[in-house]
């Protein structure tokens, strides 16, 4: 997967596995924190996305267990996964930075001749 | 609820249900759990994602999808060795100074060039990341391969000077870049590529040796001079046991993937057994090659079911264990 072509709720999954292994459940509430509640993913959607990811070898599964006699199975970022993380979020650091400096532009002399 | 969830994943095909039916259900769970309700808007979306698999994917992505691909990549390896060989030691042949093929006007360059750099272009293709285009240009490969053995084509070639190589050769070229082109070639993690360019270099650099050292001081003749086919034939069955060699060690290992993918490969080699001289005079001996490849390929399948059937077993008896 090009990073270009990666898709919020794909980058949104990755980055709630990047700091150690979920069950499915606790992605989805992940994503939903981490986007502040505008992105919410429904269990078709997350299954579809880790089947996905799990075939391009960037996720996965990290073990199983029983809670209250329901299964959970846990997955984890490989070290592809993490590395295509990294770069993504690299990748869209540098669009906000650029798209911020160039609003510091046009807010720069609009300001200036206003004065005059 | 938990009847009403077990009733929507239904809808799923029975190996995705095998795969995450449990796994959902608990998920599921969870949610209605925190939320106080079930969310139909969560039956919805497992409905269409049910209905959208059903109607795109006949099996479990790790055994079709993923069998496809790897058959691709080992192909695409493949096709580098025998696209680079025919391109030195065939088309180029600069110690050769005799054109290999008559009339040429290039050299000893035939129409069997145009095949040949597409093969090599897709392992570039391959390397670089590019999955979709080398699939195109493994796919152009064989079309091109086929078209310059068509009459009307061969005709028009021949009246600019050009020839092709033998028919043998191309019909192989044919069947390596099928297989090439039966999936995407991309390596599964990017932090592979280097592997798998070295893997893709392997054979090239095996192939050429082999040939190079086999050269003489006589004008070298590659599309004609039977030693020269017998040796290539001998070359080519030696890579098919070794390949179905190793796909029997990697079924053995529990790689199913790879372990299929590389017996899928091995095919167009050990065909070569039916055109090895040695063979065909062998007929009264007690094992002749077919038989011995039949009991090769035999003993891969049935080592294959072993591993599949004791993976089965292990699976259910974890899953009786809950």
């Amino acid at each position: 997967m090009s990073s270009s072509e990666m898709r919020e709720p794909t980058f949104l999954v990755l980055a709630a596995l990047a700091d150690g292994r979920k069950h499915g459940y606790a992605v989805i509430s992940e994503v939903s924190a981490l986007s502040s509640g505008r992105v919410t993913l429904r269990p078709g959607t997350l299954y579809a996305a880790l089947d996905r990811l799990r075939d391009e070898g960037l996720v996965r599964p990290a073990g199983e267990e029983i809670v209250d006699g329901r299964l959970r199975r846990y997955y984890e970022l490989t070290d592809a996964g993490a590395e295509t993380l990294s770069t993504e979020a690299a990748r869209l650091q540098s669009n906000a930075d650029q798209a911020l400096r160039k609003l510091r532009l046009r807010l720069g002399p609009a300001a200036g001749g206003g004065v005059a | 609820m938990s009847a009403l969830y077990r009733a929507v994943l239904k809808c799923y095909p029975r190996w995705w249900r095998d795969q995450h039916g449990e796994e959902a259900l608990g998920l599921l769970l969870d949610s209605a759990e925190a939320r106080g309700r079930a969310d139909f808007r969560d039956l919805l979306n497992l409905a269409a994602h049910a209905a959208r698999l059903r109607l795109t994917q006949a099996g479990p992505p790790t055994l079709v999808q993923g069998i496809r691909n790897r058959v691709s990549v080992i192909a695409v390896a493949l096709l580098a060795a025998i696209s680079s060989t025919f391109l030195v030691f065939g088309e180029w042949a600069p110690w050769d100074p005799q054109s290999s093929m008559e009339g040429s006007p290039i050299g000893n360059v035939t129409t069997g060039s145009i095949p040949f750099l597409a093969g090599l272009l897709a392992a570039l293709a391959m390397v670089l990341g590019r999955a979709v285009s080398a699939r195109w240009l493994a796919t152009f490969s064989a079309l091109s391969a086929l078209a310059i053995m068509a009459p009307p084509i061969e005709q028009f070639a021949h009246s600019f000077g050009f020839t092709r190589p033998p028919g043998g050769i191309l019909a192989f070229v044919i069947l390596v870049s099928a297989l090439a082109a039966t999936g995407e070639p991309v390596p599964p993690r990017s932090s592979s590529r280097g592997l798998f360019a070295l893997l893709a270099a392997g054979p090239t650099i095996a192939a050429m040796l082999v040939l190079a050292s086999s050269l003489g001081p006589e004008p070298w003749f590659f599309y004609r001079q039977p030693d020269q086919v017998s040796l290539r034939i001998a070359l080519g069955i030696l890579l098919g046991t070794g390949l179905i060699v190793l796909a029997t060690v990697l079924l053995i290992a529990g790689h199913r993937t790879w372990g299929t993918a590389l017996a899928v490969n091995s095919a167009p080699w050990l065909l070569l057994f039916a055109l090895d001289p040695t063979v065909r005079g062998a007929g009264a001996a007690p094992i002749s090659g077919l038989s011995l490849l039949a009991l090769v390929v035999g003993a891969a399948l049935l080592t294959g079911l072993i591993v599949v059937r004791t993976q089965t077993f292990r699976r259910s008896a974890t899953k009786s264990q809950r």
